[in-house]
């Protein structure tokens, strides 16, 4: 009972403190107020019957952003809105960017269409500086499928500017 | 662009978009006022019922999908022709977590194994989804290890990236390559992409990771372009590439055909997957690497629907990259595009 009440305290304490953080983290994954709101409200619900387990882990805030970025990545999965398709080049040639000029706006839209998994990535290594390990931790990964979500990212957002380096991933397998 | 530059940007717009992000004070409400009748400990037990009658009832529904086509001596969707294991690899698992489109299916492609230095077997299976249109997503990856006699997944080796293609896959010991068409690079300011990689697979994390560029696209300069007939199964052009430079480069897809001459519209069309009645419900045609002095060839078929009695005057063609291959001419009241294989007639099973 005291470790419950001592978990109940430091829930609404951790959330006074931690909401709008995470809800950033919410809304860098989402893209959109209405379902980041949702997505870390649904996490904290869930959460809150075993928040011993955010009590007694390194980092409460990390433990709930590493939940938050499966519960998002599971969602989307579950409703399908994450896989790719492919289609044929419409266009042969690329466009004829000029160098630098159009390119935060073709970041910009390519970040924006990012596979949710490569977008997580992303979040995490570049918002919140995490290492490769606590990438993968978070999405529930090898570091070298982090790594490689990573580089793909990478090699998409190019895609949206401009470079003349090809790019592209191995990996590292057990 | 440089990486520094790129990841600059990308720092730079999270932080414009976290700018934007929402307030957590009525959340923080919401949240205080649905857990404030759940005692801890009785919502976790709670909790586990939902997910437990929910697995129930897909493994019913999986099983019931399984057995009752099978009672009734028909499949329930039309099957993709299956490529035939190496006799040295078990059958690939089926339940793989890839959500296909509607109008879409399962597809299992190439597959390998590797050894890391234990000895110890990881055996590789390509899935992708495929339409019966010949349409396709990237192809997906997963290693598997064996234990107890099945398969049980290990890791995701290739996350099915929009434009990226298996071409083949070889495991060694201590080795994997995945050679693959990426027809998103390579990026070039006006150049066509439709770069062939390997990707190298470091077995036991200490070297050799990264990616190699195998070959280029084909340049238009690359390529000589003929329009032989063939005669089976039935008279048609067929738009032949033979790579006459002096290294590989890469061609794929749907060759693309504009009227430039005559005065009578002619009808154009593509059909993604092969020569209709050899390749129904198969699957885009893969991408090739021509070596030097090797062709790759396109049917060029004609549409029974168009009307009769006119003659095409000349057709410019290119490839699905864009890349201009010049105007070419045979006698043809309409187009259909098939994809470009390595069979002399265009198509890839009827020779």
């Amino acid at each position: 009972m005291k470790v419950v009440v001592a978990a109940d305290a430091h829930f609404v304490e951790f959330m006074e403190q931690h909401t709008d953080s995470l809800l950033t983290t919410a809304y860098l994954l989402t893209r959109d107020r209405t379902a980041a709101e949702e997505l870390l409200q649904d996490a904290l619900v869930a959460l809150y019957p075993q928040w011993q387990k955010v009590l007694t882990a390194d980092s409460g805030v990390a433990y709930v952003r590493r939940s938050l970025v499966n519960r998002f990545l599971n969602q989307r999965r579950r409703s399908g809105t994450e896989l790719p398709l492919a289609e044929l080049p419409e266009t042969g040639s690329r466009p004829d960017f000029t160098v630098g000029v159009a390119d935060r706006e073709q970041v910009r839209q390519a970040l924006a269409g990012l596979p949710d998994r490569q977008r997580a990535a992303v979040v995490l290594r570049y918002y919140y500086d995490y290492p490769d390990q606590q990438i993968a931790d978070a999405l529930g990964c090898r570091i070298g499928t982090a790594r490689s979500l990573i580089s793909r990212a990478l090699a998409g957002l190019r895609a949206g500017a401009t470079t003349d380096t090809p790019s592209g991933t191995g990996g590292t397998l057990r | 662009m440089k990486v520094e530059e790129l990841e600059s940007i990308i720092r730079d717009e999270l932080r414009r978009d976290a700018a934007n992000a929402p307030a957590g004070r009525q959340l923080r409400t919401a949240v205080l006022d649905a857990v404030t009748d759940l005692p801890m400990a009785e919502r976790s037990v709670r909790r586990w019922a939902v997910p437990l009658l929910v697995a129930a009832a897909v493994v019913a529904l999986a099983v019931a999908a399984t057995l009752l086509p099978r009672a009734f001596g028909k499949h329930s969707q039309p099957a993709h022709p299956k490529p035939t294991p190496s006799p040295s690899l078990p059958a690939a698992p089926t339940s793989v977590d890839l959500r296909c489109a509607n109008g879409q299916q399962q597809v299992t492609g190439a597959s390998t194994r590797y050894s890391n230095s234990a000895g110890d077997f990881r055996y590789v299976y390509e899935y992708y989804c495929a339409g019966a249109d010949g349409s396709r997503t990237g192809s997906f990856v997963n290693a598997y290890r064996m234990v107890g006699g099945r398969l049980v997944f290990d890791q995701a080796l290739l996350l099915g990236g929009p434009q990226q293609y298996v071409m083949s896959m070889t495991g060694l010991a201590d080795a994997l390559r995945i050679r693959v068409y990426d027809a998103a690079i390579p990026v070039t300011i006006s150049g066509p992409v439709g770069e062939v990689q390997d990707l190298a697979f470091d077995v036991d994390g200490d070297s050799g990771s990264g990616v190699t560029p195998v070959a280029q696209p084909c340049l238009a300069t690359d390529l000589t372009v003929r329009t032989p007939q063939a005669s089976e199964p039935t008279p048609h052009f067929v738009l032949q590439l033979t790579n006459h430079g002096g290294k590989a480069c890469a061609v794929w897809g749907n060759p693309r055909y504009r009227q430039v001459g005559g005065t009578t519209p002619v009808k154009f069309s593509s059909v993604l997957r092969g020569p209709a009645g050899g390749l129904a419900g198969e699957p885009s045609a893969a991408p090739l690497l021509l070596q030097p002095g090797q062709s790759a060839y396109s049917a060029i078929g004609y549409d029974p629907s168009a009307p009769g009695g006119c003659a095409v005057e000349d057709t410019a063609a290119a490839l699905a990259n864009g890349v201009q291959l010049g105007n070419v001419h045979y006698v043809a009241c309409s187009v259909v595009s098939y994809p470009l294989v390595s069979a002399e007639n265009g198509s890839e099973t009827r020779p």
